[in-house]
């Protein structure tokens, strides 16, 4: 069955028109990733699907599930089993791993417990006192992957998760990454500009560029298609 | 648990990191504050309970004047005015209704909450995100079409509601005597501020509303309904600082500039306890408080013992708030908390 439905989406900030019609469809419990270079529009889509105040959407529509999340307050959205975890991590910085995950517990509509998350994390476990700015780079992206996680969600959008983490701790992202695909049948839609990754990980991969969707293709196809390769993405 | 054992090695932080000269500092402050003690032991306490007092006044106009604008960045100058309007609810529950004071104090931070949230509603919502002089100039706005409201309502001049019988005597001290309204003031404000704390940093609700202050956006993305946090703490911020009104016109009456007098001092408080702190506000309300009563008391003393009558400088307490600013300032910039506000 179909999750997510991006149709035509159009939107963009006050500098300018970022999306020119975004297509884009997520099965329930698949993983899709959207690639595409620096300024293509990712974060803009992920961004418009999740409710946020800006980029303003100037057109098309975003169906999740059967709702219409278009002027739907990203609080609602969240609450509607959808979580986002947006660039740079966000976790809160003076929070500890407790309460960073607690919060998104109080606020879901059918979250898991806390120990159930830890249970998935070995490592936030340990420091669930910790507050989130006294972390590293990879524990905190671990934390706001258990964050949202938390909240049970039916799809969960990742905007970079690889980004700055060290070869050995993108792994282990990647591989948290699809066990919460595999195991729990959370559908996953991730943007990411290291292609290496975003192809270990996802079964279906969109190309954007300059705000289309220009390919839509499998894991096999884009790796043996170079061309392709080099034209959208640079490698 | 966790943030009463940080309020505590922060403490501990702020005093281990002192200089030799604030120490010596220190050590010449607790020297005069002794010899005022010793010179004018009645006077001294006196002073050291009106300091109190007052400077709980202070914390609570403060404390929602601090949660607004770490929340929703947004400095409301029309803080005083609700303030104000707590003291002039105060006096028509009693004076015009006849209602006994007890009502009045219920009744007054209800009122002026319900203000605030008009406010909020009405005003303030359009201006999140916005330059905060805009917040600034519509709240300032705001204040003098508060106040001149309230001059038409109740006319220029004081007005004060009669003191409930039961709080009208003093309590003996033996070197002095204290009104026993001075000692439930002091009762009432703490508890309220202790409720607003526990509230903050205890409850679901309070790290909902921490962390709005550390990233708004993430906390919708998580899925806080933070619009009706910013009401919820807008409500409560003017509902304090109402109650303080309430506390403030039975002893002293009130008038329509103490909307500005007040917002004032409690910008003066927020700034010396550091933005976003509400440890902070409650220290810098103390030691506002305190500074302003017993500084005259301590030249008055000095001027004893030296005999140099010059060193008792007669009016000085009024510049004394923004003197403690200013020496604060010069010391850590960013105010007594401002880095690790217990809010952020």
């Amino acid at each position: 069955m179909t999750l997510l439905t991006v149709e035509n989406l159009e939107a963009g900030y006050e500098t300018g028109q970022v999306l020119f019609g975004v297509d884009l469809v997520v099965e329930e419990s698949e993983l899709v990733s959207l690639l595409g270079r620096n300024g293509a529009g990712k974060t803009t889509t992920l961004r418009s699907v999740a409710g946020a105040a800006e980029p303003t959407v100037l057109g098309g529509e975003i169906t999740f599930g059967s709702e219409q999340l278009a002027g739907v307050a990203p609080y609602s959205i969240a609450q509607r089993g959808l979580s986002f975890v947006p660039e740079a991590r966000r976790c809160f910085p003076r929070l500890t791993v407790r309460e960073n995950i607690r919060l998104a517990i109080n606020h879901a509509s059918d979250p898991k417990d806390l120990e159930t998350v830890l249970d998935f994390f070995p490592e936030l476990s340990e420091m669930r006192e910790k507050q989130a700015r006294n972390m590293s780079g990879g524990e905190q992206q671990m934390l706001a992957i258990a964050r949202a996680l938390a909240a049970n969600p039916q799809l969960m959008l990742l905007d970079e998760p690889f980004e700055g983490l060290a070869p050995y701790i993108v792994r282990r992202i990647e591989d948290i990454i699809a066990e919460i695909n595999d195991q729990q049948g959370i559908a996953v839609l991730l943007v990411e500009q290291n292609v290496a990754a975003a192809v270990a990980v996802a079964d279906r991969h969109y190309i954007l560029d300059e705000g289309r969707i220009v390919e839509s293709v499998s894991t096999t196809q884009l790796r043996e298609n170079e061309e392709m390769r080099q034209r959208y993405l640079g490698v | 648990m966790s943030s009463t054992l940080d309020a505590r090695t922060r403490m501990q932080r702020l005093l281990s990191e002192r200089s030799p000269a604030a120490l010596l500092g220190a050590l010449a402050g607790v020297l005069l504050l002794g010899n005022a003690a010793v010179q004018k032991p009645g006077l001294f306490i006196d002073q050291a309970i009106g300091g109190l007092v007052y400077g709980m006044i202070l914390v609570m106009i403060s404390l929602g004047l601090a949660l607004v604008l770490g929340l929703m960045g947004v400095v409301n100058f029309a803080h005083g005015a609700l303030f104000m309007l707590g003291g002039y609810f105060t006096y028509a529950t009693m004076a015009s209704y006849g209602l006994p004071f007890w009502a009045a104090l219920l009744i007054a931070p209800i009122g002026v909450g319900i203000v605030g949230i008009v406010i909020e509603v009405v005003v303030l919502r359009r201006l999140y995100g916005k330059e905060p002089i805009i917040g600034l100039l519509a709240t300032f706005g705001l204040t003098l079409m508060i106040e001149e409201a309230a001059r038409f309502v109740w006319g220029a001049s004081a007005v004060q509601p009669a003191k409930p019988e039961f709080l009208t005597g003093g309590t003996d001290l033996i070197v002095t005597q204290v009104g026993t309204y001075r000692l439930f003031t002091v009762a009432v404000s703490t508890i309220s501020v202790a409720g607003v704390y526990y509230l903050i940093t205890k409850t679901d609700f309070g790290l909902s509303v921490r962390a709005g202050v550390q990233d708004g956006e993430m906390t919708e993305f998580v899925g806080v309904n933070l619009p009706l946090r910013f009401t919820a703490m807008f409500f409560l911020g003017s509902a304090i600082a109402g109650l303080g009104g309430a506390l403030r016109v039975v002893e002293f009456g009130i008038d329509p500039g103490a909307a500005e007098e007040f917002v004032l001092l409690a910008f003066v408080v927020v700034v010396i306890g550091g933005v976003g702190s509400i440890f902070g506000s409650v220290l810098a309300g103390l030691l506002v408080g305190w500074a302003q009563f017993l500084v005259p008391v301590v030249l008055s003393a000095l001027a004893i013992v030296t005999g140099v009558s010059a060193i008792n400088v007669q009016g000085i307490s009024d510049i004394i708030p923004f003197l403690v600013m200013i020496v604060v300032l010069l010391i850590r910039p960013r105010g007594l908390f401002g880095e690790e506000g217990l809010l952020e």
